[in-house]
């Protein structure tokens, strides 16, 4: 039987209940490097998930990961992204940059960058990702800094979380 | 006698830090054997890990009336069953497998399911929970009798049921019975089925891929007594062999195919029908259609109240799966296999096409070459690939997803996602189809040996095939196989990680811990560990040993070193029993120069051997690059030139064309590798020199057996080292790479910084 498998592979340690097409799952890792003043974020979601966003807010015919050139995917998918993504830290909403995405396996992941950040006590992160496509969608957000590593867990109904880092 | 000497300031340190007296302690040691683990080997089952001379299996015999009722997706059927009883033991009674029972009405099955109640709830989902009327499944045993038709006395438990026999049954007896059973099948697309139908409205018709059909013997043997653990719906099946002898009738418009010979292909068979299967048999290079898409289009448009029977025999199966409509395509072509040639078959709807009829067979008969050359040449006559959205293996037959979107476009990932489902459920057919291990009990067994071959019938396919592969590939693009894959998984956290050694219903991370696990940890031991030449050949050799018989981990683990030389206990105890994870890191490079001992450290170790200065043997000293004793010159000068005493002693001790042979180092390095992870690995480090050569050391994993925290190695060199990299091309699933390199300030960039790196 193999059909468990696929969907596992992208669950990664997090969701350890059912295995089911009725999964909709994304990881998002925002990661503040202190010596660099960043804030890198990378994003993964299920091609397939992200593809069904595509087709009822685009059209029906867009492929991934189909070896043909996604300029006008990327440049849509950032525009949904910031959209999508919101990040604020003590307050004040920061300026996130989208660098790109990447395929792997049955997932994309997608790369994004807030430059120029200070230290911080909180930080707020919105993630709407795949909400308007999936009612039951899940959106895992994880923050790590030197010093903190927590996560939690997005639906529809709290898309938002305020990590205290004191 | 030449006395090499580490700086005293390092044996001083040594002598402070001892450490207080500890408790004694039993066998804690990574590499002590796993006799507490291990069954005791027995008449049964050997040390080797072959079948043992009292070995012994039950044989289950089957003649079977089976009636599809098309209208109302109702089965019917009335089996025989011959009982073998080859065991020495006497039975009392009979444990039988009501697998359909799980979807019962009053089944347990959703009651040990966690479901979280959910804020938000898919409407589908909330309505078939909680208020729809539950689908009526389960059998309905109509009788159980003797052949005679006297009723037996029978209990139902869930999803098995006891039969008591009239008089008990000794070593050698048969016993035969019978049983009238029928059942509603279900839709597998709404319920997640290994079995059933899938409904397609526009043509108002099924196509039933069906399994678990019938009531069947559960295993008896020296291992687990009766395997009678519930079936609950994840963990798959546990199956003695025997013969089935099997009469489907279904429509008269349906086309049908399953496990076991067509033995009446003239009466349910076209004229045209039975020409294309002639020239299919002669067909090696490419499938041959039996029914076309025109021919099924034109069947799904009518349906027949007449019906046909088809009759079908296998020997030595372990299950029967079939699969019937009026709506699909059938093709087939030959493959040669040993001396006999098999027929690879697909069998799908015109919505599967073109990419069905494109590979499916192609992918069937590539699997075949495959496997049989890593285990034993494939011994049935047939293999069938038919097109359901699941991936289920049978003998002969298997269902597998991946079809086109509806406007007739193939994703790259649907293709290679049906090739790969293909091959891996037609893999099936060696483990645990033939191969018979227990999967009930353990998952891995079956899943995580067909994962590792499907990596290399997906490689195989590709070389094959390279005109399936998109232009952007140049092999199959597999998921599981590199050791890297499997590392997010393994650093995870340990609370939703099971060792693999764990009962296939109660693991988390399913996948990665029946499949993507114990698949990766085969490919490291073949590519890493064994070497592709050991290791092939002992795992050809269990192949070959348990071939049609039932194994158990152990008959696996022994095996594998009794045909290789090579223990591997630690490995089996590490990555299959543990939870444990690779972490090998450099923690500490010392550079040593050779110079003469210092008076004073000459004077003090004759003291401590009783000797005077001038009668102590010649001895030289290694000054850390780090220590106050180092200067600057040492660096300039040759070994031999910093060590008057050394040069001295090979004057004395060798000829002049023997000292033309020696070459003293300059450098000596001391290399401390530590290991955070609990995991015994090989150590591969690959040193880099100033000239810019490398070198690559592969220290193997017993290095680790005095001291599994840390070890050192001294690297003696004229060379200077100027880098060390471990495990350069990521074979050992070591989770962290950061602590990997030497100088530690060349590490691996992590995720983000490669991709920005790339852009």
């Amino acid at each position: 039987m193999i059909r468990i498998v696929i969907l596992l592979s992208l669950l990664w340690n997090v969701i350890p209940e059912r295995e089911s097409h009725e999964f909709h799952l994304s990881i998002t890792e925002i990661e503040y490097v202190a010596e660099k003043q960043e804030i890198q974020i990378i994003s993964r979601v299920f091609i397939e998930d992200l593809e069904a966003m595509l087709h009822k807010r685009v059209n029906e015919n867009i492929i991934l990961d189909n070896g043909v050139d996604e300029t006008a995917i990327d440049e849509y998918l950032e525009r949904y992204l910031k959209d999508k993504l919101t990040i604020s830290v003590d307050g004040q909403e920061l300026e996130i940059d989208f660098l790109g995405k990447k395929y792997e396996s049955e997932s994309v992941h997608l790369y994004a960058l807030i430059s120029n950040v200070d230290r911080f006590d909180e930080m707020n992160v919105t993630n709407e990702v795949l909400f308007d496509a999936f009612k039951e969608q899940q959106n895992i957000i994880k923050l790590k800094t030197a010093s903190v590593a927590k996560s939690y867990v997005l639906i529809p109904s709290k898309s938002s979380y305020l990590f205290n880092l004191n | 006698m030449l006395v090499l000497l580490f700086c005293p300031l390092l044996l001083a340190a040594q002598v402070q830090n001892e450490p207080e007296k500890k408790t004694g302690h039993y066998n804690i040691n990574k590499f002590r054997q796993l006799y507490d683990e291990f069954a005791t080997p027995n008449m049964f089952r050997t040390g080797s890990g072959a079948p043992g001379p009292a070995y012994y299996q039950q044989q289950a015999d089957y003649k079977m009336d089976i009636e599809l009722d098309d209208v109302n997706a109702r089965l019917s059927g009335f089996e025989t069953v011959t009982y073998h009883n080859n065991s020495p033991d006497e039975l009392k009674f009979l444990w039988v497998q009501l697998d359909q029972n799980m979807r019962a009405k009053d089944s347990p099955s959703p009651l040990i399911d966690r479901d979280n109640a959910r804020s938000i709830q898919m409407a589908g989902r909330f309505v078939q929970n909680y208020a729809e009327e539950a689908f009526d499944g389960g059998f309905n045993i109509e009788s159980v009798t003797d052949t005679d038709g006297k009723p037996l006395t029978y209990m139902i438990n869930q999803t098995m049921m006891r039969i008591e026999l009239p008089a008990p049954m000794q070593k050698g007896d048969k016993f035969s019975f019978q049983i009238k059973w029928w059942y509603n099948i279900n839709d597998h697309t709404k319920d997640d089925g290994r079995s059933g139908y899938e409904y397609f409205e526009e043509s108002d018709n099924r196509i039933y891929v069906m399994a678990q059909f019938y009531p069947r013997m559960a295993v008896y043997s020296d291992v687990e007594g009766w395997q009678n653990s519930q079936f609950w719906g994840r963990d798959e099946f546990a199956l003695p062999f025997g013969n089935f002898e099997v009469n489907i009738t279904v429509p008269a418009d349906h086309i049908l195919d399953g496990t076991g010979r067509l033995t009446n292909r003239k009466e349910v068979y076209s004229k045209a029908m039975l020409d294309r299967y002639k020239a299919a048999q002669k067909s090696f290079d490419k499938p041959v259609i039996i029914v076309t898409q025109a021919e099924a289009e034109k069947a799904a448009l009518t349906k027949s109240t007449d019906t046909k029977t088809w009759k079908l025999y296998a020997e030595n199966v372990r299950d029967f799966g079939w699969a019937t409509s009026r709506m699909l395509i059938q093709d087939m072509m030959a493959v040669k296999i040993g001396d006999q040639n098999v027929m690879a078959v697909s069998m799908y709807p015109p919505a599967a096409n073109p990419l069905w009829e494109d590979w499916s067979t192609r992918t069937v008969a590539s699997t075949l070459k495959t496997y049989s050359r890593m285990t034993f040449d494939y011994p049935y006559h047939k293999a069938i690939s038919v097109s359901a959205p699941m991936g289920m293996e049978y003998p002969m037959i298997c269902y597998n997803y991946g079809r086109p979107r509806p406007d007739g476009t193939i994703p790259d990932r649907t293709k290679y996602g049906m090739i790969g489902v293909i091959i891996h459920e037609v893999g099936h057919n060696f483990f645990p189809m033939i191969v018979n291990s227990d999967e009930r009990q353990w998952t891995w067994m079956d899943e995580g040996l067909n994962t590792f071959l499907q990596y290399l019938g997906e490689q195989d396919f590709g070389e094959t095939y390279p005109e399936a592969l998109s232009p952007q590939h140049k092999a199959f693009p597999s998921r599981r196989g590199p050791a890297k894959n499997i590392v997010r998984y393994m650093s995870g956290n340990q609370d939703f990680i099971a060792p693999i050694m764990s009962k296939g219903l109660n693991t988390y991370q399913f996948g990665s811990n029946a499949y993507g696990k114990p698949a990766t940890g085969l490919n490291i031991l073949r590519e890493t560990i064994m070497g592709r030449e050991l290791f092939d050949y002992a795992f050809k050799e269990y192949a070959n040993r348990w071939m049609f018989k039932h194994p158990t981990p152990e008959d696996f683990f022994r095996t594998m070193e009794d045909a290789s030389a090579m223990d591997l206990d630690w490995f089996w105890r590490g990555w299959f029993y543990s939870t444990d994870w690779t972490d090998i890191g450099v923690k500490e490079v010392k550079k040593y120069f050779v110079v003469d001992a210092p008076k004073e450290v000459v004077a003090e170790r004759a003291k401590r051997f009783g000797m005077k200065p001038k009668d102590f043997p010649p001895i030289v000293y290694l000054v850390d690059e780090q220590s106050d004793e180092y200067n600057a010159k040492m660096q300039d000068k040759t070994a031999l030139q910093n060590a008057p005493t050394l040069k001295e002693y090979l004057m004395d001790n060798f000829t002049e064309e023997e000292r033309a042979k020696i070459n003293v180092p300059k450098y000596i390095y001391k290399i401390t590798f530590n290991k955070p992870g609990g995991l015994v690995m090989p150590i591969i480090a690959e040193y880099t020199y100033d000239d810019g050569t490398t070198e690559r050391i592969h220290y193997p994993a017993e290095i680790w057996r005095f001291n599994d925290q840390q070890v050192s190695k001294t690297i003696a060199s004229d060379k200077k080292i100027v880098s060390i990299q471990i495990d350069p091309d990521l074979e050992t699933a070591d989770i962290d790479t950061s602590n990997n390199s030497w100088p530690a300030g060349k590490v691996e960039a992590s995720e983000f910084d490669q991709f920005q790196r790339k852009k």
